[in-house]
């Protein structure tokens, strides 16, 4: 009968068929893929599940973070960050616990700040390839490459230099302050700093024009530790523009020389006098000038200004020659520091080529009248040590460079208006101060979000457009070693070249990644009023050079360098919160007043303000675990019987021995000691109580004897010889010293009530070494 | 207290784990080394110092002898004669030692005792003395004696080389102490003399130290029950 089916319907049947074919191929691969493809993260899991022989069981694992704006899938593959036993090369990269992860996961739990906030990348993803931005080139936020991850603490550790796992971060934005790119590009981070170059306003009146030209022409061969940029990189080699750099550093020097305004004090200055260069040359070398300033290498090296003392010389011969018996664990502490070089103020070795002799002594005589935000402090110079100073300086470094034609008699005004626009594209007056140029903005485009900035956003000029060659760290770092690298016909840079290292160039490229924009949630910036303190005093250190002189956090000053015996040097800072009044260190810093008047450096005016010398106060106490800076001192009650036996006892210590005010008198000066007199108002009782049971413990090295070791008293008939009571009662003594006469007279009473100082113990095969003097 | 605890602390940690841990052993068939240090070369004349301090005690000038001192058959006084490195040998007995301030020096200027010995510093002049006493650059002790007649005992606890010297503004003051983990040590007296006993069979580094002359080392062998000559010339 024929077939039942019709046409139509096998039709039909044919295309049920394909489609379900179809549709099972497309089920087959949608398992497939989801098992397989789409989640390798449940190989992960599987992975980490054998690797520790349990079962955490397999699930997408998020963390949210509304605050600051975290959905995060990451430890989905990443399963065993949190967990210190993922370690070792067997462990496969993904499943790898966290790098130092007591550290950074324990302040900082997953749970809480997912990964992304740190890592970048994209949270969401289940693949490696979109996670991290491989595969994605349209999220705006790829993953971070090492080192880059540091760059993300600044969001939540602001101005935080400290941080020890992001060092780079932290030199980066220290270096950032220190050469002065906050005067040309504004950020959100580092935006209330002073100009950091020296004012132009008066620079006719400090620098030869000479040697300015050749100076802004050519600044790399002139200066070793110089910060000021090149502005036509490349000129040695490209004759263009070497031609546009000695035309425009002409224009330059020719609008500064004719806009600048005269300065009345180094017009008034007194002219230098040879005769001193000698003197001056011995201030320099003992007022502290050295803290900061060098005169050369060959400068340092001569030098000696180490006391000649034959005993230590005698000593370091004896420790070598001893040899063998000595303890082990000592001779690894006798490694001589490593000597680095002075560069903090300028290199002086050609200081009188360059400066005029009246800048030098009226800069000397008060630098701030010259520039507000200098950093060269007042050195409380008299007028003769000003001019003996200034003399020295004036005879240092060879003739001037030749000036040009153009720089002397009448300016013409072309060339004088071609500098003034020259100085203006070249955004000179973001670091100087420049007449003419008093309100000028900033010149540079502004960084505030720079570290977010997509590479699409950046102008790369004619890099091919090869994803790989456009980046934004190829860019950063490509802008820092050579800024006019993306310059075109069309599109002109001016941004100058800094002498940069690989490692400098890396450590700005850290913290500008960290300049996003964005202002973290209160409930996960980390800023305590201590950390707060601690900055701005640990800032106003490190700008005023503090630790140029004075030991601190267990490092020497530089200067020290030059003392064989470190008491002749400045004293510590270490602990010193915990030693001076807070009273006295505020008018110390403010105005500081001899205290060890025998020592020829001297402590300089540093202009502090109010703010900033209580700063430092605060620190410095902070610092030192004091609980109450600022209590009020007692020294009202004493009677008259307990000043007595305290002035007795003092005197029976025989303290004035070392602490007394002789400068006349030809004793070695480091066995000198603070006037108790001013003990007073300059000492806290708790310390000196401590300092007298154990000086060393607080001062290591200082002469200053325990005259009570072992809790025992010198003086057993005294208040029952109870130590403790003893020593009570001489801080009392000496918290009272100024408010009663005590002391003694300069010739020595205590020996005169002693036994008659006659000879008469030597031992007689010791015949020799006994005193030859009349007693 | 705090002071001994702390350096009794200090010694119980390092001397043990010191790379040359010094071993008591009996010994039965010791030798002995014994020798003179001499001075061949020409005596210094003393040094004169300018006293600033105390002049009523110290009086005005002071003659300093005790760099190089010179006794009979050019014998050198104040030498110091070790065996380095010595691994084992008899026990060594830590004792009482003095050191005295006397009319602004100290006596005596150079001696040497085993690692634990008390030393007593005194003071027999009536002005103020410290003894600052350091090992290398750091402080043993220093104690100030501002009484005359004023004795302060304490246990020595480290080894090595010290240096001694006041503070008080008599910076001519200077004494050495050598302080060592084993028995075998000497310091020459005026004829320049020194003698070792018991020492264990065997052959032995011995250094000479003058604290202006500089270091001598000489090899010796030692035989059970005999006298090993080591004699020195510094010239």
């Amino acid at each position: 009968m024929g077939s039942y089916v019709r046409d139509e319907d096998r039709s039909l049947r044919t295309w049920f068929v394909a489609l379900a074919l179809g549709f099972g191929l497309v089920t087959v691969w949608a398992v497939v893929d989801e098992a397989w493809v789409r989640r390798p993260w449940k190989e992960w899991q599987t992975q980490y599940d054998q690797a520790r022989g349990g079962r955490m069981g397999v699930a997408i694992r998020q963390v949210v973070a509304p605050d600051i704006g975290v959905i995060d899938r990451c430890t989905t593959c990443h399963a065993g960050i949190d967990d210190a036993r993922m370690t070792g090369d067997k462990v496969p990269a993904a499943l790898r616990v966290h790098p130092r992860r007591e550290v950074l996961l324990g302040n900082h739990p997953v749970i809480r700040y997912g990964c992304t906030s740190c890592h970048r990348g994209q949270g969401l993803a289940l693949t490696a390839g979109t996670a991290h931005g491989e595969d994605d080139h349209y999220w705006a936020t790829p993953l971070l490459p090492e080192p880059f991850a540091q760059s993300s603490c600044l969001g939540c550790h602001p101005g935080d230099e400290t941080l020890v796992d992001a060092p780079l971060l932290g030199k980066g934005r220290r270096l950032f302050r220190q050469l002065g790119c906050t005067g040309c590009h504004a950020t959100a981070d580092q935006d209330e700093l002073p100009r950091r170059a020296p004012s132009l306003m008066h620079v006719d009146s400090k620098l030869d024009r000479g040697w300015m030209l050749r100076w802004i022409r050519d600044p790399k061969q002139r200066r070793r530790g110089y910060r000021m940029p090149d502005f036509w990189p490349g000129a040695d080699k490209d004759p263009e523009m070497a031609r546009r750099r000695d035309k425009e550093s002409l224009a330059m020097t020719i609008y500064l020389a004719a806009s600048s305004k005269p300065w009345p004090a180094a017009e008034k200055a007194p002219a230098a006098d040879p005769s001193l260069v000698e003197r001056g040359q011995q201030l320099f070398d003992t007022i502290g000038c050295r803290g900061c300033h060098e005169v050369g290498v060959e400068g340092r090296d001569a030098l000696s200004l180490r006391d000649e003392s034959v005993q230590e010389e005698a000593a370091d011969d004896s420790w070598a020659a001893f040899g063998g018996d000595v303890e082990e664990e000592e001779e690894a502490v006798e490694a001589p520091a490593a000597v680095s070089p002075i560069d903090f103020g300028p290199q002086l070795g050609e200081v009188g080529s360059r400066t005029k002799h009246g800048f030098l002594y009226a800069w000397l005589r008060s630098p701030v009248s010259y520039w507000p935000d200098a950093r060269m402090p007042d050195m409380r110079l008299t007028r003769n040590e000003a001019l003996a100073l200034s003399s020295w300086a004036k005879a240092q470094g060879p003739e001037p460079p030749p000036v040009p034609e153009e720089l002397t008699g009448t300016l013409d005004p072309a060339w004088i208006d071609l500098g003034r626009k020259l100085i203006s594209d070249y955004g000179c007056a973001g670091c100087h101060e420049i007449p003419g140029f008093e309100d000028a903005g900033r010149p540079g485009p502004d960084l505030v979000a720079y570290g977010r900035k997509d590479p699409h956003d950046l102008f790369f000029g004619d890099i091919p457009p090869k994803r790989d060659k456009r980046t934004w760290e190829r860019y950063t770092r490509i802008k820092l070693q050579s800024p006019r690298r993306f310059e075109t016909e069309a599109i002109v840079q001016v941004m100058p070249r800094y002498p940069l290292d690989e490692g400098e160039v890396l450590a700005l490229s850290v913290y500008l990644r960290g300049l996003v924009g964005k202002r973290v949630s209160p409930n996960y910036r980390h800023d305590p009023p201590a950390a707060r303190l601690a900055r701005k005093a640990r800032g106003l250190l490190d700008d005023r050079g503090c630790q140029n002189c004075h030991l601190m956090d267990g490092r020497p000053g530089d200067i020290q360098r030059f003392y064989a015996d470190a008491w002749l040097g400045p004293p510590p800072l270490d602990g010193v919160g915990g030693k001076l009044q807070p009273g006295f260190m505020y008018r110390f810093l403010v105005a500081p007043t001899p205290v060890r008047p025998w020592l020829a450096l001297r402590m300089p005016r540093f202009g502090l303000t109010r703010e900033q010398a209580s700063t430092l106060v605060h620190w410095f106490a902070a610092e030192a675990g004091k609980q109450a800076p600022f209590r009020q001192l007692s020294t009202g009650a004493i009677t008259p019987q307990r000043a007595e036996m305290g002035a007795r006892f003092f005197t029976e210590l025989k303290c004035v021995t070392c602490h007394m005010l002789k400068t006349g008198k030809e004793v070695k000066t480091a066995d000198l000691a603070p006037d108790l007199a001013l003990a007073r108002e300059r000492l806290d009782p708790d310390w000196v109580r401590r300092f007298i049971v154990d000086p060393n413990k607080l001062l290591p090295g200082t002469r200053m004897p325990q005259f009570f070791p072992h809790g025992q008293s010198p003086a057993p008939e005294l208040l029952g010889g109870d130590a403790k009571a003893q020593i009570d009662l001489l801080v009392d003594h000496l918290m009272h010293l100024g408010l009663q006469p005590a002391g003694r007279p300069d010739d020595d009473p205590t020996v005169d009530s002693a036994s008659p100082a006659t000879p008469t113990e030597a031992a007689p095969d010791q015949p020799a070494d006994n005193a030859t003097g009349s007693p | 207290m705090k002071l001994i605890l702390t350096l009794a602390v200090a010694a119980a940690l390092c001397i043990p784990a010191s790379a040359h841990a010094y071993k008591a052993i009996k010994v039965t068939n010791g030798g002995t080394i014994a020798g003179q240090v001499r001075f061949l070369g020409k005596v210094p004349p003393p040094r004169t110092v300018k006293v600033t301090q105390d002049p009523k005690v110290c009086g005005t000038t002071r003659k300093i002898s005790h760099d190089v001192v010179v006794g009979k058959a050019k014998g050198l006084k104040n030498a110091v004669v070790f065996i380095q490195k010595i691994k084992q040998g008899k026990v060594a007995k830590a004792g009482k030692a003095k050191l005295a301030n006397v009319q602004c020096r100290y006596e005596p200027h150079v001696q040497a005792f085993v690692v634990g010995t008390e030393l007593a510093v005194s003071n027999a002049d009536p002005v103020l003395h410290n003894t600052h006493i350091k090992l290398r650059k750091s402080d043993v002790f220093n104690y100030g004696l501002p009484r005359k007649g004023q004795i302060i005992t304490s246990t020595i606890r480290r080894k090595g080389l010290m240096k001694v010297g006041c503070d008080a503004g008599h910076t001519w003051m200077l004494a050495w102490i050598a302080v060592f983990d084993h028995p075998y040590f000497a310091v020459t007296g005026a004829d320049g003399k020194f003698a070792m006993t018991d020492v264990p069979p065997g052959t032995y580094k011995l250094a000479y130290w003058h604290e202006k002359l500089g270091r001598k080392m000489a090899t010796v062998k030692v035989t059970a029950k005999a006298e090993a000559k080591a004699s020195v010339d510094f010239k």
